[in-house]
C-alpha cells in the first residue's frame, strides 16, 4: 500500500512536471514533442540519410533543431536566434555540464565551450544574435559528421 | 596557476595557464599584422588630447582576479545615485564591451549607494540578461555616470546584478533586488536560471559598460511583445511575471546619453609585441565625426551590419572558401574565435590555438552595404606565450578554436584591437553613410 501511494505520488509529480523535466539532448522519442510544447513552437520535421531533424520555431523567432536517430533518440541539438532558447530544457542532463563550465572562472560571456569526448557544447553569441549546438559524439549515427549539425 | 581546460571565453578575458610547458617559440621582435587589411582604412584619426571631454582612458592590465585572465579591457567611471553629486562611487576595472549594450554591476560594487530599484505598476522590475554562457539577473536603478574628463550620462537605467543570497533575493524593499523568476508554465516562461555569473569574481570585473552597436540591450523586441528570459515585473512575495518594456526605460548604452559626441565610439590601443605586454593604455573616444579627434576618413571602408534578424550586428565573412559566415569585432572577446582544423590546439592551455610558429590567416569581410575587403589575423603558440612571460596580460595573437564557422561565425576579438582605431557606429545614427549600426577600422593614432 505504502509503495503504491509513493508510486502514485511519483506519477503525479512526474505528470505535473512533465513538460519541464523532459530533456531534449540524450532523451527519447517523446522529448521532441515535449520541447515543441515547452517552446510553444511551430514544428517542421524532415528525414535525412540516417537521421531526422525536427525544427522548432518559437514565437520570438528562435529556431531550435533537434536531431534524432533511427530509434528516435536525440543525439544533437542546435539553436539560433535573437534570444537564447531555454538551455536547461534543451540540454537536458547535459545542462549540468554547461553550468559547471560556466562556474569555472572563465573568459567571458561571448562563448561557452565544452569539448569533451562524450559531449560537445558550443554556445556563442552576443546580445540580439545567439547560436550554438550540442551533441553527443558517442551517440552520432554512423556516417553522420559533426558538420551536419548546424 | 595551471589551466585544465579553457572552458569559455569571450566578453571578458581568458584564462591563461601560466607556468605551462613547452610550445612554440615566441620571438621578441615587434611586428604588426601587416599583410592585407584592405577592409580597414589607412588614415589615422588625430591623436586625442588627454583632457578632451570626449576622451576616456582605457587599459588592458592585470585582471581584478589576478593572474589568469588576459586581454581584459577596462576603464574607471564614477557612478552616482541619480540626481546626487555626493552619493557617488568611483568604480575601476569596469569592462569595456562593444558586444553588449548597457551598464551592469554586481550589487556588492554599488550597494554603498543604496540605489532605489525601479518599479512598474506590478512591482519592481527585474531583468534576465542572456549571455552565451548563461543568464544574469538583477534589478534596475537610475544613476548618473561621470567619465574622466567631465562628460556625463545622466539619469540612465543600469542593471544591478544579484551576486549572492546574502546580497539580495528578498523581494520588495528598496535597494534589494527581487528573486529571480521560477519557471512559469502558464506563460511558457523558463524562469531565469541565473546566479552563476553575477559576482565580481565570475565577471572578472567590477561591472560591464556595454558600448555596443545597439541603443538598448533588448530593443523593440521587448517593447512590443513578451519575451522569455528578458524583462519582468515582480509583485512582492510572488513569482515575477514577464513584462513589456518600453525602450526608453530599458538598460541602454550609456554613450547615447552623452551630449554631442553620442553616435558611436572609437577604441584606440597601440600595437604591442607579438610576445605580448604587461599592460597597455589607450583611449575610448566618444562620437564619430563629431569633433576633430574622432574623424572617420572618407577613404575608410564602413562595414554596415544588419540591425535585426539572425545576422544582427554582423558583417559577412568568407574564410577558407566558406562564405556566408557571420563576422564581427568585439572588445569583450579576449581572443579570436573561429574554426580552422588545420591549426593545432594547445596541449597545456587547451582551448587555445597553438601553431608551431607564428601564422597569419586572411579573411574577407563585407558589410551589408557591400563594402569590404580583407582582414588578416596573426596567431602565436599560446603555450609558448604564456610560459615565456607569466606576468603579461595583453596579447595580439591569441585564438580559440570553435568547430563550426556556420554556427558560431568568426569573432574578431581583442587581439585585433591592438594597433588599430576600432569604430563602433550606433544604430539609427545618420551622420555617416551608411547609417548605423556599422563597424570601421583604421590605424591607431
Amino acid at each position: 500500500m505504502r509503495t503504491r501511494i509513493q508510486h502514485t505520488l511519483t506519477m503525479l509529480i512526474c505528470l505535473a512536471y512533465a513538460p519541464w523535466s523532459m530533456a531534449a539532448l540524450g532523451a527519447g522519442p517523446d522529448s521532441v514533442d515535449a520541447d515543441q510544447l515547452h517552446f510553444k513552437s511551430e514544428r517542421r520535421d524532415s528525414v535525412q540519410s540516417g537521421y531526422q531533424t525536427h525544427e522548432l520555431t518559437s514565437p520570438t523567432g528562435t529556431v531550435v533543431r533537434e536531431y534524432t536517430d533511427a530509434t528516435g533518440h536525440v543525439f544533437a541539438v542546435s539553436w539560433r536566434g535573437s534570444h537564447l532558447p531555454d538551455l536547461r530544457q534543451l540540454l537536458g542532463v547535459s545542462y549540468m555540464r554547461f553550468t559547471a563550465a560556466a562556474q569555472v572562472p572563465h573568459g567571458g560571456h561571448t562563448a561557452l565551450l565544452v569539448h569533451d569526448n562524450d559531449l560537445v557544447i558550443e554556445s556563442t553569441g552576443r546580445m540580439r544574435s545567439f547560436a550554438g549546438r550540442a551533441y553527443l559524439p558517442g551517440a552520432m549515427p554512423i556516417g553522420v559528421a559533426q558538420d551536419a549539425i548546424h | 596557476m595551471r589551466l585544465k581546460s579553457l572552458i569559455s571565453l569571450g566578453l571578458f578575458a581568458i584564462l591563461c595557464g601560466c607556468g605551462g610547458g613547452g610550445g612554440g617559440g615566441s620571438s621578441d621582435t615587434t611586428t604588426t599584422t601587416a599583410a592585407t587589411n584592405t577592409a580597414c582604412g589607412t588614415v589615422k584619426p588625430a591623436v586625442p588630447n588627454s583632457g578632451d571631454i570626449n576622451v576616456q582612458p582605457i587599459v588592458v592590465s592585470a585582471s581584478i582576479n589576478g593572474t589568469g585572465f588576459v586581454n581584459t579591457l577596462t576603464t574607471t567611471i564614477k557612478v552616482c545615485a541619480q540626481g546626487s553629486l555626493v552619493n557617488c562611487k568611483f568604480v575601476s576595472n569596469v569592462q569595456v564591451d562593444t558586444g553588449s549594450s548597457g551598464l551592469r554591476m554586481p550589487n556588492s560594487v554599488v550597494s554603498v549607494l543604496n540605489l532605489p530599484r525601479l518599479s512598474g505598476a506590478n512591482g519592481e522590475y527585474g531583468e534576465c540578461v542572456e549571455f552565451a554562457d548563461g543568464l544574469v539577473w538583477g534589478g534596475l536603478a537610475a544613476v548618473d555616470v561621470y567619465f574622466t574628463n567631465g562628460a556625463a550620462a545622466l539619469n540612465i537605467n543600469m542593471q544591478v546584478l544579484n551576486d549572492g543570497p546574502s546580497a539580495g533575493y528578498a523581494s520588495g524593499s528598496d535597494g534589494v533586488d527581487p528573486v529571480p523568476p521560477a519557471a512559469n508554465a502558464a506563460e511558457g516562461d523558463p524562469g531565469c536560471d541565473s546566479g552563476l555569473e553575477d559576482s565580481v569574481t565570475a565577471l572578472g570585473a567590477n561591472g560591464i559598460i556595454g558600448v555596443g552597436l545597439f541603443n538598448q540591450d533588448c530593443g523593440t523586441d521587448c517593447a512590443g511583445s513578451l519575451v522569455p528570459q528578458t524583462y519582468y515585473q515582480c509583485p512582492a512575495g510572488t513569482n515575477c511575471l514577464e513584462t513589456l518594456m518600453p525602450t526608453n526605460i530599458q538598460v541602454s548604452n550609456p554613450i547615447i546619453f552623452v551630449p554631442t559626441n553620442n553616435n558611436g565610439v572609437i577604441l584606440e590601443l597601440p600595437q604591442i609585441s607579438v610576445a605580448g605586454a604587461e599592460s597597455v593604455n589607450g583611449n575610448m573616444v566618444f562620437g564619430i565625426g563629431t569633433a576633430t579627434n574622432n574623424v572617420l576618413a572618407a577613404s575608410t571602408p564602413v562595414l554596415a551590419v544588419a540591425d535585426t534578424g539572425q545576422g544582427a550586428g554582423s558583417f559577412a565573412v568568407t574564410y577558407n572558401g566558406q562564405s556566408g559566415i557571420l563576422g564581427f569585432f568585439d572588445s569583450g572577446s579576449s581572443v579570436y574565435f573561429f574554426a580552422d582544423s588545420s591549426i593545432p590546439s594547445c596541449t597545456t592551455n587547451t582551448g587555445f590555438f597553438c601553431p608551431s610558429s607564428q601564422i597569419t590567416r586572411t579573411l574577407t569581410a563585407t558589410g551589408v552595404n557591400s563594402v569590404g575587403g580583407t582582414l588578416s589575423v596573426t596567431l602565436e603558440n599560446a603555450d609558448g606565450l604564456f610560459a615565456a612571460n607569466t606576468n603579461f596580460n595583453a596579447f595580439n595573437d591569441l585564438g580559440s578554436p570553435i568547430n563550426s564557422l556556420s554556427i558560431s561565425g568568426f569573432d574578431l576579438g581583442m587581439p585585433y584591437f591592438f594597433g588599430n582605431s576600432m569604430y563602433t557606429g550606433f544604430e539609427s545614427q545618420t551622420n555617416v553613410t551608411p547609417n548605423g549600426p556599422y563597424f570601421a577600422c583604421a590605424p591607431n593614432p
